[in-house]
């Protein structure tokens, strides 16, 4: 059976089919939203790792298809919702494989990603504004690198020090010393990091505009 | 595909994964298992983001190196990500060279750990103490021969009495403040004990884990005029005999900590409104077996705000 919605082309988004789909997901409206957004999520992982050059597009497409299918009286029974999805994102993603081959080097949207063009408009865009947003930048990740406490930004360097083995046993090392398990010590690195991100984005993004 | 038992093994199967080396029964069998639960996904995650991280500072192997080549940076915006990465650890590096050598970065003492101090202090005290006895005996019967080393002694023992006194006061001083943390903490415990139902909380549901929403942790508002907030710990591994809950900021710092029974797919913490500042805090729960022994059953994240 063709999941993709090219075999329901007809067929788009309603409010009252995705107010169905929200019900599947939870009884409360509310729930119901964030499990939405977090099934939303994972699929443009999915696709976005399964190397597809339009991940948001192709997790929309999976979720048009699982919306059709409660509208036609399917129920989502899987243990975690998000499997129920995984399964259709599948035969999406075959669907996909099989129109990129049939048309061998068709739309550049059907290729894999790094069989796509080297030339990304992100980048091109960021190049072009790169040259005068430099020195802002420099100015931003001094102020957020700056702000980090001492404690963080002892944990952020010990943890990205060395290299192979050494890297694994001082990582050991620095979790043993914090009381913590070396997976809790990810998490807090992840988050670290994640924040200096953000800051230093957001603080670009204030002074050019 | 099961999960391995060895962290490192599961890390290598994530990074393979992403990377694009498994088959496609590979693939499929780790999606299924990782997509499915939230610890995993939040791994995978977060391997991605070590990959980048890693490829920014130049530490991936060759072959890991081109295929991270492949798959990331053709991603939109994916070269741009990478310099980011780079620029944020390499100021992060330049900042900890300029700065002088900070104390290892270790968990905030927590307040039972001045006992063991306090132990030391004693030890400390009782051989300073009988330091200065036996050398004030030795000083005796030297007295009657060498005068002049006399006072010279004397003054030592003087050192060494005055150095005992000031340990002891040390010691009280711990004494004090154990004393406060009690009586602070025994409060609070009354509070929360005899607060009427009608005095506000707010509960929360966590899951184990990082949020489920990637672009940041789980926000839970706090708003003036609430007492006590409860917190729903839903329960990855359960089966334990008694657990043991650690409320904790990310610095390791511990804000609170209760004792629980087995109770089903969740546990309850409540804690205090007034303790909790905003910030980042991690939750800690240790499920204790039969024979005493401790094993973490579950963590949990949450960015606190205040209204």
């Amino acid at each position: 059976m063709d999941e993709t919605p090219g075999s329901k082309r007809d067929w788009s988004m309603t409010q009252a089919s995705f107010d169905l789909l929200l019900a599947q997901l939870d009884r409360d409206r509310e729930s119901a939203g964030e499990k939405y957004q977090n099934v939303r999520n994972k699929l443009m992982n999915f696709f976005r790792w399964r190397g597809c050059a339009m991940p948001e597009d192709y997790a929309d497409r999976t979720i048009d298809v699982v919306a059709r299918r409660i509208g036609e009286g399917a129920e989502i029974t899987a243990r975690d919702p998000y499997l129920y999805f995984h399964g259709v994102a599948v035969n999406v993603l075959r669907e996909h494989w099989k129109k990129a081959e049939r048309q061998n080097t068709g739309s550049l949207e059907q290729l894999p990603s790094w069989q796509t063009p080297s030339e990304d408009p992100h980048e091109k865009k960021e190049q072009e504004t790169e040259a005068w947003q430099n020195e802002v930048r420099l100015e931003c990740l001094d102020g957020c690198v700056n702000a980090l406490s001492k404690l963080h930004l002892d944990l952020i360097t010990q943890y990205h020090q060395g290299q192979g083995g050494d890297r694994i046993a001082r990582r050991n090392a620095l979790a043993t010393s914090l009381g913590i398990p070396l997976n809790a010590l990810r998490i807090r690195a992840y988050r670290l990091r994640g924040d200096l991100e953000k800051c230093v984005v957001n603080c670009v993004k204030e002074r050019v505009s | 595909m099961s999960k391995p038992n060895d962290p490192a093994s599961e890390e290598t199967l994530l990074k393979r994964y992403l990377l694009g080396q498994l088959s496609e029964p590979e693939q499929l069998a780790l999606e299924e298992r990782v997509f499915a639960d939230e610890d995993s996904y939040q791994q995978l995650v977060i391997q991605e983001d070590e990959l980048r991280y890693d490829y920014a500072q130049g530490v991936l192997p060759p072959k890991q190196r081109e295929l991270f080549e492949q798959r990331f940076l053709q991603e939109p915006g994916g070269k741009a990500r990478v310099r980011l990465a780079k620029a944020v650890l390499d100021q992060a590096f330049e900042r900890a060279a300029r700065e002088p050598a900070a104390e290892p970065v270790v968990a905030k003492q927590r307040w039972w750990h001045s006992l063991d101090d306090l132990f030391s202090y004693r030890i400390a005290a009782f051989a300073s103490s009988s330091a200065a006895v036996i050398l004030g005996a030795y000083l005796v019967s030297e007295t009657r021969h060498l005068k002049v080393q006399l006072g010279e002694s004397d003054s030592q023992r003087g050192a060494a009495i005055t150095a005992a006194a000031q340990q002891n006061e040390a010691q009280k001083s711990l004494l004090r403040e154990l004393d406060q943390e009690r009586a602070k903490r025994a409060g609070l415990e009354k509070e929360l004990a005899t607060r009427k139902p009608a005095n506000p909380f707010l509960a929360f549901l966590l899951v184990p884990g990082l949020s489920r929403d990637i672009e940041g942790s789980k926000k839970l508002l706090l708003a003036t005029g609430v007492d006590i907030v409860r917190f729903e710990l839903e329960l990855k591994r359960g089966g334990y005999a008694r657990y043991r809950i650690e409320l904790l900021t990310l610095d390791g710092e511990q804000v609170w900590s209760q004792s629980s029974q087995s109770a089903g797919t969740r546990l309850q913490l409540n804690v205090p409104a007034t303790i909790l500042r905003p910030g980042d805090y991690m939750v800690e729960v240790k499920g204790v077996g039969a024979t005493g022994e401790t094993e973490l059953a579950g963590d949990y994240y949450f960015t606190l705000i205040r209204r």
